[in-house]
């Protein structure tokens, strides 16, 4: 198993060259859940592959654990993008102007701490998430994009990214605060 | 929003921060053992193809981000030559003008210094007469930087774009005007370096900021070309490659 220590004297390509030797199958095996076509996959994992170069900076301070989820989640988003740009359907993809909706109320302060301790099943959690919000929360708190980078991937304007983030962000908590997205051990 | 609002928001940012920072590092320790799994078994292995494309997309792009800070590095150091020459082109600008007065081209760019931040750039017609060129604007690229290719072009009355793209996503935008008119545009000088620029001997502008910016006449009429690489992803000299292998059609 390749240790994964950011070598400082190591340039930004050399470090990419490594973490994709290291992460290559489970990029493919991840864009093979979203495309059929070999070709689309490896399109996939390519521009994946660039898209890591461009954070490649904030990825040097990364665990292995955290580099190896970053890795995934951005094939998933570059597949899920692929897929946009080849659906027929895509009023399925289009965004409502998020200042005509309401913003969720917030918990209790009280309520909020008492959610410090739990463990929560990102799974579970993404998967009971609208599409919107998923995209959302992992651009903001996995990938840890920028308010316009997540504007472009939402397909909104920047002004509108706190408040769907904001929203996104209490729909989450709140399922997190009836049990329904923990861990095995907790739930 | 009240403090309270704020401080609030603040909070839950830093919990479900801190929430989803355990998750994920949870969820890492099972993909990391799930790549091993397929790494032993051989699944989802890569093509022989695949490792070589990613070797030379991550070359490609580590070579254009020298491009772009070595560009950067050479502008910063000629800026003040370019202000200086800036000053002096102005306090010479009557000989300037007389002479290129016996030239064939129509168009001329000429800089007017506005405050310490501004420059305007005016693109002015030599003369009141119609445009010597009516009919289709077309233009073709003769030569393209590595990878790009045509994928969009758009017509209208009295001009034509033309948008290409390569396998990055990065763009070179070609846009061909007839000037019925003199115009002029501003330039904040403190966040672009404009500087002169010749293109098969006709006079031209170049804006350099995250973005670069070549304007020129091509021809010896009243066609106003503008070439534009959204980025900065493309070097200076193939920008100017790229105008100078125009032609028309």
């Amino acid at each position: 198993m390749i240790s994964f220590t950011s070598n400082s004297s190591e340039s930004d390509g050399e470090f990419i060259a490594r973490l994709y030797e290291e992460f290559k199958y489970i990029m493919l095996s991840t864009a093979k859940r979203y495309v059929d076509s070999p070709e689309d996959r490896e399109d996939i994992v390519q521009e994946s592959v660039v898209k890591l170069l461009g954070k490649a900076p904030l990825l040097r301070g990364k665990e292995r654990p955290a580099l190896a989820a970053y890795v995934v989640y951005t094939v998933r988003n570059t597949a899920i993008n692929h897929l946009r740009h080849v659906s027929v359907e895509k009023a399925h993809f289009e965004e409502l102007d998020g200042d005509a909706e309401p913003e969720a109320g917030a918990m209790p302060l009280d309520e909020l701490m008492a959610l410090r301790e739990r463990e929560v099943h990102l799974d579970r959690l993404l998967s009971r998430l609208s599409q919107d919000d998923r995209t959302i929360l992992i651009g903001k708190y996995i990938l840890e994009y920028s308010d316009e980078e997540l504007a472009r991937e939402l397909g909104c304007k920047s002004a509108s990214v706190r408040m769907k983030l904001t929203r996104a962000r209490r729909s989450a908590l709140k399922m997190i605060a009836r049990d329904e997205v923990l861990s095995h051990d907790e739930a | 929003m009240t403090r309270h609002e704020q401080l609030t928001e603040n909070y839950e940012d830093a919990l479900f921060a801190l929430l989803m920072e355990k998750a994920v590092e949870k969820q890492g320790e099972s993909l990391l053992e799930e790549n091993e799994r397929l790494r032993k078994t051989d699944e989802s292995a890569p093509s022989p193809t695949l490792d070589s494309r990613i070797n030379d997309a991550i070359n490609r792009a580590c070579s254009r981000e020298k491009a772009v800070k070595a560009r950067h590095y050479a502008y910063r150091v000629v800026k003040i030559a370019a202000i200086a020459a800036l000053v002096a082109a102005l306090l010479l600008s009557t000989a300037f003008l007389a002479s290129r007065s016996g030239k064939d081209t129509t168009l001329e760019f000429v800089n007017s210094v506005i405050d310490d931040h501004t420059v305007a750039v005016k693109i002015n017609k030599k003369n009141d007469d119609s445009p010597s060129e009516n009919g289709f604007l077309g233009i073709e690229a003769g030569w393209l930087p590595e990878g790009y290719k045509l994928v969009d072009s758009e017509q209208r009355e009295d001009s034509v774009k033309y948008i290409y793209k390569n396998f990055d996503g990065d763009t070179v935008t070609v846009q061909s005007y007839l000037a019925l008119y003199s115009l002029s545009f501003f330039v904040d000088t403190d966040k672009t370096e404009l500087s002169s620029v010749e293109i098969n001997g006709s006079e031209g502008r170049m804006m350099i900021d995250d973005n670069i910016h070549i304007m020129f006449q091509l021809g010896q009429n009243e066609r106003l070309v503008s070439v534009y690489n959204d980025g900065g992803n493309v070097a200076v000299e193939e920008m100017i490659k790229i105008a100078e292998n125009l032609s028309l059609i």
